[in-house]
């Protein structure tokens, strides 16, 4: 009995597994809502919503290397409200405020190792070590702060989230240079060419001699980092922390990713498509705003965007491995 | 011989029903060192408080059991609570109705996380992270940017009655921990459950119908949510777009966790549950008693489950 498979051809293949096109797409439906909405491609809205997208992109490098070895990171929300709250109650203290900001940021490193630890040797499921850690930070910022928003960053420090060099906000040109550092480091050296290898095949990593345990606990400490450094810019834009000024960007840094076409079961995905897959989050946000939509609205088609994007994205999955046995049957028939 | 067989069944018996064994210790220490913990009011306090957390941390833990998770039951509470306020307020429906149709509203949440889950085979925790911020949205739509106050009191009495002079809330929560049992335990359902959270391919081969019984499960979910969502919207005479949230979600999960249910699925515990949801409450009241600072409590709350989570976590390294 000879099993006749007939090879179907994927009719999403136009679209799918193709970064390019996908970030084609993404420009399409910009361009789309730029002639629909008055004021969307004014030099200063466009500057806004790339400012807007730095606080989106710059996590998403973390969360984009959690996602290539099958973890995530919910814990970015946490760390964006921790480490300013860290900064600003140490700079009322009295301790001088680069001394504050460096350690900022390593309370954001220490939070990733934390949950690099939870994940790489105690076998905790990433999302669920993540969650918690992210929610202790966020009790930890309430409790430092007593619940509410804290002011009284130097003066300087605005100037880096508000100020502009040659027109340019400052933002956007560190949300560039960590795009740049994270594209080059996952795209380009041994070490991220080890962390695709980890979602892909991890007895590769054991087989080299190297430790996943420790790729793992390096990778989500590169994400606490970035995480801080996106509260840190965050906090300088508004001039104030509020523990829960990082909830809607830890939603939309999922979606970013996912957006960017960082497979939910790992493997694949660049820092490049999930910085441009933030720009398109931040300008749908602010398409929405301009149209008067309220951010709950918003938050209800996003949530649906995320759902359907990662519903494509696992059928296609499913559908690529029935091809493949398919295949792989017609090849024991011969 | 004897003697030392029933030492072994009295340590398995200890560390399998752990957390209840811990609520006790917990009662204890705060009867001896906090003031006015043991007193009769305070008691009561903390069983009107429980009963919520109880039945949500039991929901919560027949999504565990077959290995999934479900973050959006928070916003399941909003988006019944709000509901709940205008069909008492707005439609002026008979109190039966409202509360049959406030189940039905979270039927229906929970059948479209579960066809999520199911059909697409999507992660359970993206799913229910995205139809936890699709809800949100709907109910804050639905609300229209009003709460309502002051819910007519033959609404309110639902659960507002005190039997025996005993919140009829934790009444609820008994029946319906007992009904849970009954179903984990005793029929095949229950049965079926627990082998698919064990191993999930094994129980498939067997024949269970995996799709169907985990479609099942986040069904119920949402009923007990919704049920919940009903208790805490009369509790404080308010239906609101907001009630519950993360820190909802958080909770239950929690409770679940350290009332003994693995993350991995397989195991529940019921007693225990209900224990875990007691433990977190009588550490709420605690923080109450003692003035501490309140936000202490979430991240005590952390604290306690990444415990938890890490003990189960070794413990399970074999699986």
């Amino acid at each position: 009995m000879q099993k006749n498979v007939t090879r179907r051809k994927n009719p999403f293949r136009k679209v799918s597994g193709r970064p390019f096109v996908r970030t084609l797409v993404i420009i399409a439906v910009i361009l789309m809502m730029a002639a629909l909405i008055p004021n969307f491609l004014k030099f200063s809205n466009l500057m806004n919503v790339l400012r807007q997208a730095s606080i989106i992109a710059i996590p998403a490098i973390g969360v984009t290397m959690a996602m290539i070895t099958k973890g995530i990171d919910l814990s970015t929300s946490g760390v964006i409200a921790f480490a300013p709250m860290c900064v600003i109650v140490m700079y009322h203290a009295g301790i001088p405020f680069a001394l504050c900001v460096l350690c900022g940021i390593l309370t954001g490193v220490l939070a990733g190792l934390l949950n690099g630890l939870l994940i790489a040797r105690v076998g905790v499921l990433p999302f669920i070590a993540t969650y918690v850690s992210g929610t202790i930070m966020l009790g930890l910022t309430m409790v430092i702060g007593n619940g509410g928003s804290v002011t009284g960053f130097p003066k300087g420090y605005t100037q880096i989230g508000n100020g502009s060099v040659l027109g340019i906000p400052w933002s956007n040109i560190i949300m560039l240079l960590c795009v740049a550092a994270g594209a080059l480091f996952l795209g380009k050296t041994k070490y991220g060419n080890r962390i695709y290898a980890l979602g892909n095949n991890e007895s590769v990593i054991r087989m080299e001699g190297l430790s996943p345990e420790k790729l793992l606990i390096a990778i989500y400490g590169i994400g606490g980092f970035f995480s801080a450094v996106a509260g840190l810019l965050l906090s300088s834009q508004l001039s104030t922390v509020h523990p829960t000024q990082g909830n809607s960007y830890q939603l939309d840094c999922i979606a970013a990713c996912i957006l960017g076409g960082t497979s939910m079961l790992g493997g694949s995905g660049t820092v490049i498509n999930s910085a441009l897959g933030a720009i398109g989050i931040a300008a749908m946000r602010n398409a929405l705003n301009l149209l008067g939509l309220h951010p709950y609205v918003q938050n209800l088609l996003l949530g649906t965007l995320i759902i359907l994007i990662v519903a494509v994205n696992v059928l296609l999955k499913q559908r690529e491995k029935r091809q493949q046995e398919g295949f792989n049957i017609r090849r024991a028939d011969t | 011989m004897s003697a030392r067989k029933s030492k072994n069944t009295v340590l398995t018996v200890v560390k399998q029903n752990a957390p209840i064994f811990y609520l006790v210790i917990f009662v204890l220490i705060g009867c001896l060192f906090i003031p006015n913990f043991g007193s009769r009011a305070n008691f009561l306090n903390i069983l009107r408080q429980s009963a919520a957390p109880i039945i949500s941390c039991i929901a919560m833990t027949f999504i565990l059991i077959t290995g999934n998770i479900d973050l959006s039951t928070g916003y399941i509470v909003s988006l019944v609570s709000i509901s709940c306020g205008i069909m008492v307020k707005t439609l002026e429906l008979s109190p039966g109705l409202v509360i049959l149709l406030c189940l039905l509203i979270g039927c229906a949440a929970g059948a479209v996380n579960g066809l999520l889950v199911t059909v697409f085979q999507i992660p359970s925790f993206i799913v229910t992270l995205g139809t936890g911020m699709i809800l949100t949205g709907l109910a804050q739509l639905v609300s229209q940017n009003t709460s309502y106050h002051d819910l007519p009191d033959g609404f309110r009495a639902f659960a507002k009655a005190e039997p025996f002079s005993l919140p009829i809330t934790i009444f609820y929560a008994i029946i319906i921990a007992f009904i849970v049992w009954v179903v984990l335990h005793k029929s095949v359902f229950g049965r079926e459950l627990r082998a698919l959270g064990l191993n999930a391919q094994a129980s498939r081969i067997a024949g269970i119908n995996e799709k169907k019984s985990v479609f099942i499960t986040f069904v119920i979910s949402g009923c007990l949510t919704a049920f919940c969502s009903i208790l805490m919207t009369i509790r404080v005479n308010c239906a609101q777009p907001d009630l519950g949230g993360s820190n909802f979600s958080f909770e239950a999960i929690t409770a679940a966790v350290i009332g003994g249910t693995s993350l991995l699925g397989g195991q529940v515990n019921v007693p225990c549950c209900v224990a875990g949801a007691l433990i977190i409450k009588c550490i709420e009241s605690w923080i109450n008693i003692l003035n501490l600072n309140y936000y202490l409590y979430q991240a005590i709350l952390g604290i306690a489950i990444l415990v938890a989570l890490v003990a189960d976590a070794l413990k399970n390294r074999a699986r």
